[in-house]
């Protein structure tokens, strides 16, 4: 879904069409998330990850899933144990939303700034949608979000 | 010691009719996969690093929102077409044979090989001397899927071969890089700003994609990520009709 979302006007361009539209690829038309919007980072709750009632969800990143979260978005329950695997020193992990390109204003969230180390875990108490960002390839769409149910 | 290797470009420059590009004004925009900002002069750009996120990528362009000529598109083509005999003769569609080539990860980097030598010769856009490879991971070992080229120095501004179609980008780090002679990243400067190797710098220079499958946004394309579950579609693409 994710991957729907970033790529949805990217129709496998070839050259020609690049030269008509003068080079890059096409630019979707800004979703313009705001922190109130049902989208965040790219994540719909709909179409997440379902791993609701699991005591411990792993978000793997990097490595095999260059430039990605694996769940991207993912929908858990209270309770849950959140826990992120990768190389934080390549992949910073940063929580908050991405609005237009750029971090919004962080609310309150249960995920922390990491930088160092490949292991991170954070439980989950509250309902709410949390977005979390690679804070260096997020430019690239690395990104992703929590939802957490009751 | 840098090589004198800039007949490739010249000659490239010379077929495309932009040898005089560098006189023409730059235009730069915030690229961000799914939310790229409308180009701007690049006067007009950030001077100062970003505070948040750690990391922010600009294009830049002679011809924003211009359609390529005739000649810039065969140049494109050109372009794309020598990468593709350079890397099938060098041997580098073979991971094993990139490294042996000299091809190494950057620092804290998923994709990018980068060649010490070739960073610091004289040659820019030459084919036969990419300063990076870059090798994605799938289930199969990892696989090449482009080129990436850097300017010879650090606020060179890269050549537009194939005017609109050809453009560069570069970063810019909220905390400074540590750059190889300002123009590999090998480490992140420390609280201070300071480094234990390398320079310090919150930008890099220019540097330009030329993929070796079909990307989606373009055979120049600035976005690195590729979906792992198109990425294989496209190797399997290419296999198809090239072979490797």
């Amino acid at each position: 879904m994710r991957a729907a979302l970033r790529h949805g006007a990217a129709t496998g361009l070839l050259l020609t069409a690049l030269a008509a539209c003068g080079g890059g690829r096409p630019v979707e038309e800004s979703t313009g998330p705001e922190p109130s919007s049902p989208l965040v980072n790219g994540c719909l709750a709909a179409t997440a990850t379902d791993a609701r009632g699991r005591p411990e969800v792993e978000i793997r990143f990097g490595g095999m899933t260059a430039y990605a979260y694996d769940p991207a978005c993912v929908t858990v329950s209270t309770g849950t144990r959140l826990t992120f695997v990768g190389d934080f020193v390549t992949h910073p992990l940063a929580p908050g939303r991405i609005v237009r390109g750029m971090p919004a204003p962080l609310g309150e969230t249960p995920i922390r700034q990491t930088e160092t180390g490949e292991r991170a875990s954070f439980d989950v108490t509250r309902p709410g949608a949390y977005g979390f960002f690679c804070d260096i390839h997020v430019a690239e769409g690395m990104m992703g979000a929590v939802f957490v149910e009751e | 010691m840098r090589r004198p290797l800039i007949v490739p470009l010249l000659l490239a420059l010379a077929a495309c009719g932009c040898a005089d590009e560098r006189e023409a004004a730059r235009f730069g925009r915030y690229w961000f996969s799914s939310e790229t900002g409308p180009w701007m002069p690049e006067a007009d750009l950030p001077k100062r690093p970003q505070q948040r996120p750690g990391m922010v990528i600009w294009e830049l362009s002679r011809y924003p929102d211009a359609a390529a000529t005739p000649e810039q598109q065969q140049a494109a083509r050109d372009l794309i077409e020598r990468c593709f005999e350079s890397a099938e003769r060098h041997g580098w569609f073979d991971f094993a044979q990139g490294e042996r080539d000299g091809y190494e990860l950057m620092y804290a980097d998923d994709v990018h090989y980068a060649n010490r030598e070739f960073i610091l010769d004289d040659a820019l856009l030459d084919p036969e001397r990419p300063e990076f490879l870059m090798y994605y991971p799938t289930p199969e070992g990892r696989k090449l899927a482009g080129l990436m080229f850097l300017v010879r120095e650090p606020r060179e501004q890269g050549p537009q071969i194939g005017g609109p179609l050809t453009v560069w980008h570069y970063h810019v780090w909220a905390r400074p890089g540590c750059l190889m002679e300002n123009l590999l990243l090998i480490g992140k400067a420390d609280g201070t700003g300071a480094c234990e190797a390398g320079v310090p710098s919150s930008r890099t220079p220019e540097m330009m994609h030329v993929w070796l499958l079909d990307h989606p946004g373009g055979p120049f394309a600035t976005e690195m990520y590729l979906d792992a579950g198109v990425l294989p579609r496209l190797l399997a693409q290419r296999q198809a009709e090239r072979g490797y």
